[in-house]
C-alpha cells in the first residue's frame, strides 16, 4: 500500500515536481535540437583504368570500381591536408589556416563518397548552407582530380628517371658489345662473309646474340620511357575520362529531413531526467519529512488519534492561496478562536468588537 | 456572524464532535459515569500548534452539545491564551486565586450562557512553577472539579514549559495537540515522555489539510 504521506508530497509539491519534468526537457530540446542542415550530391561515373596510380592503388578483380573509388575518395578526406584543401578551394579558410582552424570549419560539414552500384559513386556533402554544400562537392571532385594528375606525374617522373638511368647503362653495354663484335669480325673476317663459316663459328655466333639481347634491352628501355612520359602528359585526360561527373552538385532547396527519432531522442532523454529529477526531489521529500500529518504517521507512537482539526481559513478560494493566504495568515489564530467561541449558541461579544463586554461579567 | 466564521465553526463543531466519541466524554448510558474523565488538559509539543483553539472548542463544545457545566482553566501562565480569546486581561484568575487575593467564585467569568465559565491566568506574579507545585493549586482544582461536570485546563506547550507534566498531573487526562506539517513525531514522542506520569488520551491533529484530490484518495483507498 503507498503511504499516504507520500501521495500528500507528491501534491503538496505538485508545481515544484512538475517543473524539472517540464523544464528539463525543454531546455534540452532548445541546447541540443538538431542543426538545419542542406545536402549537395554529385554521382560520379568511375573507371578501372584509373587504376595503378599510387594514389588509388592496384585495382583489385574482387572489388568494383566504386568501391575502390568511393574507398579512395573517403581516405583522402580523412587527411587534415586534403581536408584543407578542400576547404580552400571552397573558400571556407584561407591558405594559410591553421590545422586547428581547419578541424573548427570541418567539424560544421561533412563530405564523403558512398558507391552507388558497380561504377557509380556519389560525392555528398552537407553544411548549414545550401550553396556551401554543392561548393564542397566540386572542391572534393576537383581537388581529387588535381591529386590524381600530381600522384600520377609523380610516379611516371620517377619512372622516367629510373629507365633513363637503365638506358645510359644499357646503351654503354651495348657499345661495348658492339665493339667487341667488331673487333671479332676485323679479326676473323671469314665470319661476316655471310658463308657457312660465320652460321658455324660459336665465338661469333654468341657475340652477335649478346649484342641483339643488349639492343633487345634498350629497345624495351625505350619504350618504358616513352610510356611514362605518356602516362605523365595524359593523367588529367586520364582522370576525365576515368572519373566522369554524371550529376553535378546542385545548390538544394530544401534541408535534409530529420527522423522523428532523431528529433526526439535527446527531448525524451531530458523528460527522463526531468522524472528522475522530480523522483528523487519527492524521494527525498518524503523521507526528511518527520512531522504529523494524518494518523498514520503516529502508528508509531502507539497514541490513539482523537480527532482531526481542519485547518480554519479566515478567507475561501484566492484567499486562501499563496500570497493572500500568506498574507493573511497573521489572521489565523483570532480567527480559530473565533470559531471556536462561536461554537455556543450566543457568538462571544468579540465579534461585535468591545473588549469589555465579551464575557458578560460584570 | 461572519460566513466564513460559520463555516469554520461548523467543520471544527464536527472535528470536536470526534473527540467527544474518540475520548469517551459522550453521554454513554454503557460507561460509568465515575471512569469519565472530568478535568481534561490540553497540551502541546510547541507554541502556535492550537491547543487554545481545541480546549476553547472542546469546552463550547460539551456546555453546547451536553449542556454540561464546563469549566475552561487559562493555566498557561506564560501566554495567558484563553484570558487574550476571552478579553480577560487584567482580571483576576488562577495565579490570583492560589496567591488568596480573589476567591474561586469572583475569578470565574461566566461566557455565552450559564454552562461555561472561563478562569484565567490572572494578574499575580507568581512563578509558574510554584503554582504547578502548590498546594492551593491543588484544593482549587478539586473544587472546580466538584462543580463542574467537566474541567478543560489549556496547559503550557509541555517542550516549552515544564510546568506543563506537572500540572497535567492535576488532570484526570491529558490530550496532546499535534499541528499537522509542523509537529515532529520526535516531538510528540518527547511529550508523550515527559508526560508519562499522566494519563495520556491522545493526540488531536490540528490544522489538518490534505492536498490530495478526493478521486485520488477513493481510487487508493486512503485513510485520514
Amino acid at each position: 500500500m503507498i503511504p499516504r504521506k507520500i501521495i500528500e508530497a507528491f501534491f503538496r509539491r505538485l508545481w515544484l515536481i512538475a517543473v524539472p519534468v517540464v523544464l528539463v526537457p525543454l531546455a534540452v530540446f532548445l541546447l541540443v535540437r538538431p542543426e538545419t542542415e542542406y545536402q549537395s550530391t554529385a554521382t560520379v561515373w568511375v573507371d578501372r583504368s584509373l587504376g595503378g596510380a599510387a594514389l588509388i592503388g592496384e585495382v583489385s578483380q574482387w572489388t568494383t570500381p566504386a568501391e575502390h573509388q568511393s574507398t579512395a575518395v573517403n581516405e583522402m578526406l580523412s587527411t587534415d591536408r586534403f581536408r584543407k584543401a578542400v576547404l580552400t578551394r571552397a573558400e571556407l579558410v584561407d591558405g594559410d589556416a591553421s590545422r586547428t582552424e581547419v578541424a573548427r570549419v570541418w567539424r560544421l560539414v561533412s563530405v564523403g563518397a558512398a558507391e552507388r552500384g558497380s561504377n557509380l559513386i556519389a560525392v555528398t556533402a552537407r553544411s548549414p548552407d545550401p550553396d556551401v554544400s554543392a561548393t564542397l562537392v566540386d572542391a572534393t571532385i576537383v581537388e581529387f582530380g588535381e591529386r590524381f594528375s600530381t600522384e600520377v606525374t609523380r610516379t611516371a617522373t620517377a619512372e622516367i628517371e629510373h629507365y633513363e638511368e637503365q638506358l645510359v647503362l644499357a646503351e654503354e653495354e651495348l657499345q661495348e658489345r658492339e665493339g667487341a663484335l667488331r673487333e671479332y669480325i676485323r679479326a676473323n673476317p671469314e665470319v661476316a662473309s655471310g658463308d657457312a663459316v660465320g652460321a658455324t663459328d660459336l665465338n661469333y655466333r654468341t657475340l652477335v646474340n649478346q649484342v641483339e639481347q643488349q639492343l633487345s634491352l634498350v629497345n624495351e628501355l625505350n619504350e618504358s620511357v616513352q610510356s611514362a612520359e605518356r602516362q605523365m602528359a595524359s593523367a588529367p585526360q586520364a582522370f576525365s575520362s576515368g572519373f566522369i561527373v554524371q550529376d553535378p552538385p546542385e545548390a538544394p532547396n530544401n534541408p535534409v529531413p530529420t527522423s522523428i527519432v532523431e528529433r526526439s531522442g535527446m527531448p525524451l532523454a531530458g523528460l527522463a531526467l526531468g522524472m528522475a529529477i522530480s523522483m528523487t526531489y519527492l524521494y527525498l521529500s518524503y523521507r526528511t519529512d518527520h512531522t504529523v500529518r494524518s494518523a498514520e504517521d503516529l502508528g508509531s507512537l502507539g497514541l490513539p488519534v482523537l480527532g482531526t482539526v481542519p485547518e480554519l481559513q479566515p478567507g475561501r478560494g484566492l484567499a486562501a492561496r499563496f500570497p493572500l493566504g500568506t498574507l493573511l495568515r497573521w489572521r489565523r489564530r483570532d480567527f480559530a478562536w473565533s470559531a471556536a467561541s462561536a461554537i455556543t449558541e450566543a457568538p462571544p461579544e468579540r465579534q461585535k468588537g468591545g473588549r469589555d463586554g465579551r464575557n458578560g461579567h460584570g | 456572524m461572519d460566513n466564513a466564521v460559520v463555516r469554520a465553526r461548523s467543520d471544527l463543531q464536527e472535528a470536536v464532535r470526534e473527540i467527544h466519541i474518540m475520548a469517551g466524554l459522550g453521554p454513554d448510558e454503557r460507561a460509568n459515569e465515575h471512569e469519565r474523565p472530568v478535568v481534561i488538559g490540553i497540551t502541546s509539543p510547541t507554541y502556535g500548534d492550537g491547543k487554545t483553539t481545541v480546549a476553547i472548542a472542546l469546552a463550547a463544545s460539551l456546555s453546547s452539545d451536553l449542556g454540561a457545566q464546563v469549566t475552561l482553566v487559562d493555566a498557561d501562565l506564560q501566554t495567558h491564551s484563553i484570558g487574550e480569546a476571552f478579553g480577560l486581561h487584567g482580571r483576576g484568575g488562577l495565579t490570583d486565586i492560589v496567591a488568596g487575593t480573589i476567591s474561586l467564585a469572583d475569578a470565574r467569568y461566566p461566557v455565552q450562557g450559564p454552562n461555561l465559565t472561563v478562569i484565567g491566568a490572572g494578574t499575580a506574579t507568581l512563578e509558574a512553577a510554584r503554582v504547578a507545585y502548590s498546594t492551593a493549586l491543588r484544593q482549587t482544582m478539586s473544587t472546580i472539579r466538584s462543580e463542574s461536570q467537566f474541567v478543560i485546563v489549556d496547559l503550557p506547550a509541555t517542550n516549552h514549559s515544564m510546568t506543563a507534566p506537572i500540572l497535567a498531573q492535576r488532570c484526570d487526562g491529558v490530550v496532546i495537540v499535534a499541528r499537522s506539517g509542523h509537529s515532529t513525531i520526535g516531538n510528540i514522542e518527547r511529550v508523550a515522555g515527559l508526560l508519562r506520569d499522566t494519563n495520556v488520551m491522545g493526540v488531536v491533529i490540528n490544522r489538518a489539510r490534505s492536498h490530495i484530490p478526493a478521486f485520488v484518495e477513493r481510487a487508493l483507498n486512503l485513510r485520514r
